[in-house]
């Protein structure tokens, strides 16, 4: 929407000082604290933090801009180094806070640098993070991406940046739809019941009568209703596709994405709420920081 | 819509979000290397058959196996992935350094490739992993881990279980 007045009546040219507007983005920044803490907490009580992965070895990945990283030596850094692995999680937690903090002292200038520095800390944190034993970089595109809407402080640019993380979402999802068409995994009747003995060898070998190995058990042998399982995953990804033409369904979406996240967990014990980033401006999407249009 | 806005406001920013969006469609079509922030989300989407075998790593500390439930999901990942990663000899990688020199070259960067040091885990060998693995269990379990066993062994699918197969000790090693 154009406005002839900002949401609180003032002239157009005064959003950054609208109190609604301004309200908006301090709730958007709260959101991307309050997920920052909930995943430092997870990583620190699964011993996923850098410090406790204690890295002392790497492993190469077939990621070019990750290799450009690489030629400087910096993922060597925390191998066998305890100190520099401390500091690095701290940063992970304290750049946001201290993002939040000069957002609410309304210092721009600060907040901004701070903003790139995020930006560029948790492309080299995340890029050292993935290369010892530990997770997938795919699953951080969130930390690598979120922090872009932290380099706007002008409401038009926030609300340009806000869409722009929530195409990135969406794009996420379709596209790991369109990839099970594209390389037949959803066209092998077999494929749910051999991807689950193949995720969970390890457990169905050293713990063969737990409730987990069993349920995996009776998944792996009855092919289909994996394989429903595997289509529906597929559906629910491909349901995103709506997102690209309305924000109505954003609601919708919200639920679907947090029935993938549990499923995930339950069925394939993968978690990947890393990525909940993504999801904030479904948040925010029927608010007016969404829909501000810059004026001509 | 998006991108006409964009345009409308700021022509950098348009022509920073195409060639965005350009990278990442590149990045989708060929279906090879990936560049941060650009990856492909396909995962599980390869057609994954049934295998012959199965292998395991069984990891025994002080004569006791752990067991996957027992941990939580990343508490079992922490054990077990970094001895996949070792084992699977993913520290090595010559293959991935030989594709990454093919493309220094091709930039003409070739000279880029005396830095491979960068790209290999100096002087990490059998010992060295276990020694650490040792210890890095301890802290895992909350135990010390005075004696560690590792057994590969193979499993075959007979349509309800794993089925034990061949098996071999692959730490310590026998002299």
């Amino acid at each position: 929407m154009e406005w002839k007045q900002t949401p609180s009546g003032g002239l157009p040219g005064d959003l950054a000082n609208d109190p609604l507007i301004r309200r908006q983005q301090t709730r958007v920044i709260y959101l991307y604290l309050l997920i920052t803490i909930l995943l430092f907490f997870d990583r620190w009580l699964n011993g996923m933090l850098l410090t406790q992965l204690q890295p002392s070895f790497f492993v190469n990945q077939m990621n070019v801009t990750m290799w450009g990283q690489m030629l400087t030596g910096i993922h060597e850094v925390f191998i066998n180094n305890p100190n520099a692995c401390k500091w690095a999680d701290a940063l992970l937690l304290l750049l946001p806070l201290v993002y939040t903090a000069l957002h609410l002292k309304n210092k721009v200038s600060l907040k901004l640098a701070t903003g790139l520095g995020i930006l560029i800390f948790n492309f080299v944190y995340v890029q050292c993070y993935v290369v010892y034993p530990s997770n997938s970089i795919e699953g951080h595109i969130g930390w690598l991406i979120f922090p872009v809407v932290l380099l706007c402080h002008n409401p038009v640019k926030f609300s340009l940046a806000l869409r722009f993380i929530r195409y990135a979402l969406l794009y996420f999802f379709v596209s790991a739809g369109l990839w099970k068409i594209r390389n037949a995994g959803l066209f092998y009747p077999d494929q749910m019941s051999a991807t689950i003995l193949y995720q969970h060898t390890a457990l169905l070998v050293t713990a063969p009568d737990s409730f987990l190995s069993s349920a995996y058990y009776w998944l792996a042998g009855h092919s289909v209703i994996s394989y429903l399982l595997y289509l529906a995953a597929t559906l629910l990804e491909l349901a995103f596709v709506i997102g690209f033409f309305t924000v109505k369904a954003d609601k919708i979406l919200l639920l679907l994405f947090f029935v993938f996240m549990i499923t995930d967990i339950l069925v394939m014990r993968i978690k990947y709420w890393e990525i909940s980033y993504l999801i904030i401006p479904l948040f925010f999407s029927t608010k007016e920081i969404f829909s501000i249009r810059p004026s001509r | 819509m998006y991108l006409r806005t964009l345009y409308k406001y700021k022509k950098w920013l348009f022509w920073l979000v195409t060639i965005v969006i350009v990278i990442q469609g590149i990045i989708f079509l060929k279906q090879g290397a990936v560049a941060t922030p650009f990856f492909n989300y396909g995962m599980y989407s390869e057609k994954i058959p049934y295998l012959d075998n199965y292998p395991v790593y069984k990891i025994y500390a002080n004569g006791k196996l752990l067991q996957g439930n027992d941990f939580s999901i990343q508490g079992w990942d922490r054990i077990y992935v970094p001895l996949l990663k070792f084992e699977g000899k993913d520290t090595v990688n010559a293959e991935m350094i030989d594709i990454r020199n093919r493309l220094l070259y091709k930039l003409r960067l070739g000279s880029l490739d005396r830095k491979n040091a960068h790209f290999e885990n100096p002087d990490f060998d059998d010992q060295d992993f276990y020694s650490w693995y040792r210890q890095y269990l301890s802290c895992v379990t909350g135990v010390s881990v005075n004696d560690l066993l590792i057994v590969k062994q193979d499993y075959q699918w007979n349509g309800s279980r794993l089925l034990p197969g061949d098996s071999l000790v692959i730490w310590p090693t026998i002299p």
